[in-house]
């Protein structure tokens, strides 16, 4: 362990490398070996996980391992460090990647062009934990548009008009983000003369002299919307309701899961590790992104409950969702942030298992609608019991993961004294049992008498198990949160590390 | 002592979650032996019941049992003291009657084994909320007791279970929410979620009201308070017999629990009450308040049982009533604060009793419908000589509900009678006389119920013949009904076994006195003035049910907008039809906003011809005339209308050319009809999304010449739809329509008017334009449903929006003001 320790960033390095040549392998072998070149993939998605769960030991310990791998000039720096924050979110990445890689199996059991979907998915997961590892805006801004440029061939994988459509969509509103980061990052270097993360904020009173609140105001703009186009904050939520119905199953659950959960990732981390919570309490700015979440948390349910496409209505469920985490933020409150970035994580279970239920549905009986669902208990009974557990947990009812992170967030809101916020996360709570009663409740009613037989039981060999697996982990997570290492410890050293410094 | 103490408290987290483990148990054991789990489940209620009574020596002894198991966020902790006891002991008790009624009862259902599991994760649930040591667990075991308890409402599976199982789970949830911002608040005043008496000294006195608001409601929709009970009469009847006892008899008793933990522990006077510490003491007010609620939760709930016939559903409402008498008690028992001995005994008594035999009535009634075939009590009578054991046990439990002398709910009802005159003398005045009053006027209610109940169902003379097999039930579920009527006599006689032996040292532990109880056992007790309100009682409720039966004054009843149900339901169909609403306009707006930005985007590539137009037309913007956005949505409700036409025609082209009577067509054309309907609207949806383009491209005003375009083409179009659809259904190809659809759509000018080549407008409207399937939100091809119903459905929503906005926005409103006062 101390070795490991002592190692930690070269461990990162490879957990982030690993998944990434096992992509460039598959992308020259392409489709000659379908059984190696899964093995292959799936392997190297354990081995991440596998090195993340040890780093997460490792930062248990109090330790924060960096790794240096490039400096080319001042400002670019391509540097590792995982302390709390970061491990719980790879951690959070690489088991929902690898159960998506395992339901995918199933998933695309008779897709000739499968390989294209487990190359770019792993050179997805190597990216993504790029961003989790990331020591500076620039290494993180780097591995940041990777993975976004390369979700896109797993959202248009289908190849319908719809999915070219929606992935045309997706590119746009990224890049139009991206150029926001850009612009704010290189404010931050104006600023700060460094782009590191450092625990309560590079922008601090010594770094800088002379800037004038409007512009740190613009900068904090141009990070948190251009971050925020990934989140999903409304109203920069546009291309999350068309992608989501376009992509396929599996990579519609990671895409809800921990790709929307990166912008949120991405904005805790600049606001607590760029800007720190002293100066952004100074500058008055978190009201109104305290305001955007509670409209986002709000007005996405709302129209979640008006949509009768059921994974546009789960993307609108995750638009509503992960505003959480800005609102726990924006009280700039350790318990509430702790609170927040538990929800990422439990979320990221929650939605993805969802989606895979809306996956092995439209496999097995063709549904893609709510109303379809009628009857689903009698055909599919082990998938409607995890989609009612699932649902259940994401309200939040107790004792599953979703009431945990609640539990936690409204009593940080509360410590903080933000009893708006706390309506806020009642309302969408309610909300969310509005939306996600009727699948529910559809699937355990008796079967309507012309309802068509099961169409086909195939590949439910690997997707159920993917399915079981998330879902038990999800009450588990919930019922003994309080295992060391698991979600809730890392959360809660993570926020003491974020905002306990600067007070 | 302190050994045996640590040693018992460590089995009170075993005694919770050993019905858990036994579910699972038998859960295995059904995959080998269908026997041999009904044997373990049953003989696992019955340790249960043994381990929860052999807990009850310990914790006289001790005064407390605490124990924690690690889970959730840390540690969960268990206590259990003499009133949790009491809880448990009243649960464990009529657990292990209704598994073992059931296990004959149900012997025949094929979902029996879902229905006992259920029933054992329930009892550790229940156990769970009244042994629980903090907030936290008791808020987790409570939501699970309440959720999970679904799984029983619908057991039946009919439409009507259904319906009352969502309005179960939607009361239930919203209690939950009640009850947990509640509890956020507690901690908040408090400081942490341990269930012990809030520190109030320099609180808020409008935050501690609204955290006692916000858990009364949240435990009072267990409880089924009026005004939140209206979930209750629905759910219980429409179980299976032995639930509704299990839910009338203990489930929601936890409500009770809850609110008498709020009123004594949390928001009570505390262990040591110091003048100094507590600045205002508002254990009183809120007493007053549980009291009101009790008494108006009482009287209605009496008021609507005699108006049933339905046995199931009278008893419901019963239970609404019984809880009223519980939270009177509880209610005066706070009021009188310290010398609220006598109140607080006989809510709690009550809450036992009422467990006893209103679980007895509901196993009784059930054995008379699974004999008789019906609990309809209009159609039954003189079952007296066929079932005459079940006739002895229910006439106890009915002596028992009705207050006789030498039964239980006499003790209770009088010790909660005591208790008002007493609070009315110290200082409640006119208002306490007065409840006192329309207590007795329940009281004489629930006679008159259960004279007619008893009279209806075994006396008078019999309706009809009755066939050999109406008899005495299986010998399980008699004993199951004995078990329970047996306590309702031993607690009549002796109710001191009870009171002194364990209500009295649990008060002892409290700050209030313990000389109320013992001076109802010694001077009120079977005295004159008690036997003397019985007589009054009595005449009075043989008046009412006299006078009802004879002029059929219980057969009436009230139009549904008096009831709090019909209000709910609206705020509920309220919210869900304008989060729709908006999500269908919000796609309207957006439609129409792109249609504009496309024009935007012609103008700045730079087509002068068009600019020009579109200059002169903004000229000619100011004559008179429909114009601008009007135009667009009054164009839009013309071609919306004529959608709805060919629609319309293409269903009566199907019903002309099979000759068939309306509303007696074979499944055939039941299909062909379905069929014809989404593909008239499929075709009828493009023509317009095509001519909404068109028109819009050529300016908003000259849109008339496309508009009867359409209407020309409205008949063929229809007949062509009915072609295509008899060609889907007989060759089960859709491509066929999706061609058709192409087709038609190759005459129409394109909306597309942005040159080709131009990469970024493109790329501008596709970024603000939404995907195609969103518009119009109801008009998409749906292979499920009819359009025409669903649409006729949403309309009728709709109606009622102007209402429901403004609920939700009073809601809200409300809801902030008391946040943030």
């Amino acid at each position: 362990m101390t070795a490991l320790a002592e190692h930690g960033g070269i461990a990162a390095l490879v957990a982030v490398m690993v998944p990434l040549a096992a992509a460039l392998w598959l992308g020259i072998r392409r489709r000659q070996s379908r059984h190696s070149g899964l093995a292959v993939v799936l392997g190297a998605s354990v081995v991440a996980l596998v090195l993340t769960a040890l780093l997460v030991a490792v930062v248990r310990q109090g330790q924060t391992p960096t790794l240096m791998l490039a400096a080319i000039v001042p400002p670019v720096r391509i540097a590792f460090r995982v302390d709390a924050f970061g491990a719980l979110f790879a951690l959070t990445v690489a088991g929902l990647f690898v159960s998506a890689l395992i339901f995918a199996v199933g998933y695309f059991r008779d897709d000739e062009r499968q390989w294209r979907f487990y190359a770019f998915a792993s050179a997805c997961l190597g990216c993504m934990l790029g961003v989790a590892f990331a020591a500076n805006l620039l290494t993180l801004l780097a591995f940041y548009e990777l993975f976004s440029l390369l979700s896109y061939p797993l959202i248009v994988h289908d190849r319908t008009p719809a999915a070219f459509a929606a992935g045309l969509k997706y590119i746009a509103y990224i890049l139009g983000g991206s150029a926001l980061i850009l612009v704010g990052l290189v404010l931050v270097y104006h600023l700060a003369d460094s782009v590191g993360f450092v625990p309560g904020g590079i922008l601090t009173e010594s770094h800088v002299p002379a800037a004038t609140p409007r512009l740190l105001l613009v900068t904090l703009a141009c990070l948190v919307s251009g971050f925020g186009v990934k989140a999903a904050i409304m109203p920069l939520h546009g291309w999350v309701p068309d992608a989501h119905p376009a992509a396929p199953a599996p990579f519609s659950a990671v895409l809800s899961g921990v790709m929307v959960a990166a912008g949120a990732f991405a904005i805790v981390r600049v606001l607590f590790e760029v800007f720190g919570a002293d100066l952004l309490s100074r500058l008055g700015a978190m009201p109104w992104l305290s305001l955007l979440a509670a409209l986002s948390v709000i007005v996405a349910a709302m129209l979640a409950i008006g949509e009768q496409d059921l994974k546009r209505r789960l993307a609108y469920s995750t638009i509503s969702q992960m505003a959480y985490v800005p609102l726990a933020a924006s009280v700039l409150h350790p318990d509430a942030l702790a609170g927040g970035l538990l929800h990422i994580s439990h979320h990221a279970l929650l939605k993805g298992g969802l989606f895979f239920c809306a996956g092995l549905i439209a496999v097995n009986i063709g549904a893609t609608r709510i109303g379809e669902l009628r009857g689903l208990a009698r055909l599919m009974p082990l998938t409607a019991l995890a989609m009612t557990v699932l649902a259940a947990g994401l309200v939040g009812v107790p004792p599953l993961s979703g009431f945990l992170s609640k539990w936690l967030l409204g009593r940080g809101l509360l410590a903080a004294g933000g009893t708006l916020e706390l309506a806020i996360l009642f309302a969408g709570a309610l909300l969310a049992a509005v939306y996600l009663w009727p699948l529910v409740f559809l699937a355990w009613l008796p079967a309507a008498p012309s309802r068509r037989a099961l169409k086909q039981d195939i590949a439910s060999r690997w997707m159920t198990p993917a399915l079981v697996a998330v879902t038990l982990l999800s009450a588990l997570l919930g019922v003994a949160a309080f295992l060391p290492g698991f979600p809730m410890e890392l959360a809660q050293l993570a926020a003491a590390e974020l905002i306990g410094v600067a007070r | 002592m302190t050994v045996w103490a640590e040693a018992a408290g460590s089995w009170v987290p075993v005694v919770v979650f050993w019905p858990l483990a036994a579910a699972f148990l038998a859960a295995g054991l059904a995959r080998f032996s269908d026997r041999a789990a009904n044997s373990v489940i049953v003989v696992s209620a019955g340790l249960t019941l043994v381990a929860v009574m052999a807990l009850g020596p310990a914790v006289l002894a001790a005064g407390k049992l605490e124990a924690s198991v690690p889970a959730l966020t840390g540690q969960l902790s268990f206590m259990a003291d003499a009133f949790g006891i009491l809880f448990a002991l009243l649960g464990a008790f009529v657990w292990f009657a209704a598994t073992l009624y059931a296990a004959a009862f149900l012997a025949r259902d094929p979902a029996r084994l879902r229905f006992q599991l259920t029933s054992l994760v329930l009892l550790s649930a229940n156990l769970g909320v009244v042994l629980a040591g903090d907030l936290l667990g008791l808020f987790v075991f409570f939501e699970l007791l309440g959720l999970v308890a679904l799984v029983l409402v619908v057991h039946d599976g009919t439409a009507t279970a259904r319906r009352a199982a969502v309005k179960y789970f939607w009361m239930t949830l919203v209690g939950g929410v009640a009850l947990l911002a509640g509890i956020f608040l507690v901690s908040m005043i408090a400081g942490g979620t341990a269930l012990e008496p809030t520190p109030l000294a320099g609180a808020d006195p409008k935050l501690v009201w609204t955290a006692f608001g916000l858990l009364l409601v949240g435990f009072g929709v267990k409880a089924g308070m009026v005004p939140l009970h209206v979930w209750l009469p629905d759910a219980h009847p429409v179980a299976p017999a032995p639930a509704s006892a299990l839910l009338s008899g203990v489930m929601i008793k936890a409500g009770a629990y809850g609110i008498f933990r709020t009123l004594s522990l949390l928001f009570g006077p505390g262990a040591d009450p110091d003048p100094a510490r507590v600045a205002w003491d508002p254990g009183a007010s809120m007493g007053l308040t549980v009291l009101w609620f009790g008494i108006a939760t009482g009287l209605i709930g009496v008021t609507l049982a005699l108006g049933q016939h339905q046995a199931k559903r009278m008893l419901a409402w019963h239970s609404v009533s019984q809880m009223g008498f519980v939270l009177t008690g509880l209610g005066v028992g706070a009021y009188l604060a310290a010398e609220g001995a006598m109140g607080t005994a006989g809510g709690l008594m009550h809450a036992l009793n009422h467990a006893l035999f209103k679980a007895c009535l509901f196993l009784g009634i059930g054995a008379v419908a699974l004999k008789a075939g019906t609990a309809d009590m209009d159609q039954l009578g003189g079952l007296w000589r066929r079932m005459p054991v079940t006739f002895a046990l229910m006439l106890i439990a009915t002596a028992g509900i009705a207050g006789f002398p030498l039964f239980n709910g006499f003790v209770s009802k009088s010790m909660i009678h005591h208790a008002l005159v007493d609070a009315a003398a110290h200082g409640g005045g006119a208002p306490l006389v007065m409840a006192e009053w329309l207590y007795m006027l329940t009281a004489a209610g629930t006679m008159a119920s259960f004279i007619k109940l008893i009279w209806l169902v075994f006396l008078r003379p019999p309706t009809r013949l009755w066939s050999q097999s109406v008899r005495d039930p299986a010998p399980a579920m008699l004993v199951a009904m004995a078990v329970l009527a047996v306590p309702i006599l031993l607690f009549g006689m002796k109710p001191d076994w009870l009171l002194e032996g364990l209500l009295k040292p649990g008060v002892a532990t409290g700050p209030a006195a313990v000389e109320p109880v013992s001076r109802y056992l010694e001077e009120y007790f079977l005295g004159r003035g008690d036997l003397l309100a019985f007589a009054g009682t009595m005449v009075a409720g043989l008046g009412i049910c006299t006078v009802g039966l004879r002029f059929g004054l219980f057969q009436l009843a009230a139009p549904g907008w008096v009831g709090v149900d019909y209000w709910y339901r609206l705020a509920g169909n309220g919210l869900v039809s304008l989060a729709r609403g908006w999500g269908h306009g919000m796609a309207r707006i957006r439609n129409e906003a792109t249609r504009r930005w496309g024009s935007f985007t012609e103008q700045a590539l730079g087509a002068w011809d068009v600019a020009n137009v579109r200059m002169t037309e903004t000229a000619t913007m100011l004559l008179p005339g429909r114009q601008g956005r009007e135009g667009t949505s009054e164009l839009y409700r013309r071609l919306d209308a004529l959608r709805d036409l060919i629609v319309e025609l293409a269903a009566r082209e199907v019903l002309e050319r099979s000759e068939e009577p309306p509303n007696q067509y074979s499944p055939a054309t039941d299909r062909l009809l379905n069929a014809a309907r989404l593909v008239a609207g499929l075709l009828g949806t493009r023509l317009v999304d095509a001519t909404m383009a068109a028109a819009s491209s050529r300016g908003d005003r000259q849109w008339e010449g496309p508009v009867i375009q359409v209407q020309n083409r409205a008949r063929a179009l229809a007949c062509s739809a009915v072609d295509l659809a008899e060609s889907w259904v007989q060759e089960g190809d859709s491509t066929v329509v999706e061609q058709a659809a192409a087709d038609m759509m190759t005459g129409l000018p394109s909306r597309r008017s942005v040159p080709a080549g131009r990469w970024w407008p493109e790329l501008a409207e596709l970024v603000v334009r939404p995907g195609e399937r969103h518009w119009p939100v109801t008009e998409s091809l749906d292979r499920s449903a009819v359009l025409s119903a669903l649409r006729n459905r949403i309309q009728k929503i709709a109606r009622n929006l102007g209402l429901a906005i403004g609920l939700v926005f009073g809601l809200l409103l409300a809801l902030l003001l008391l946040l943030m006062v």
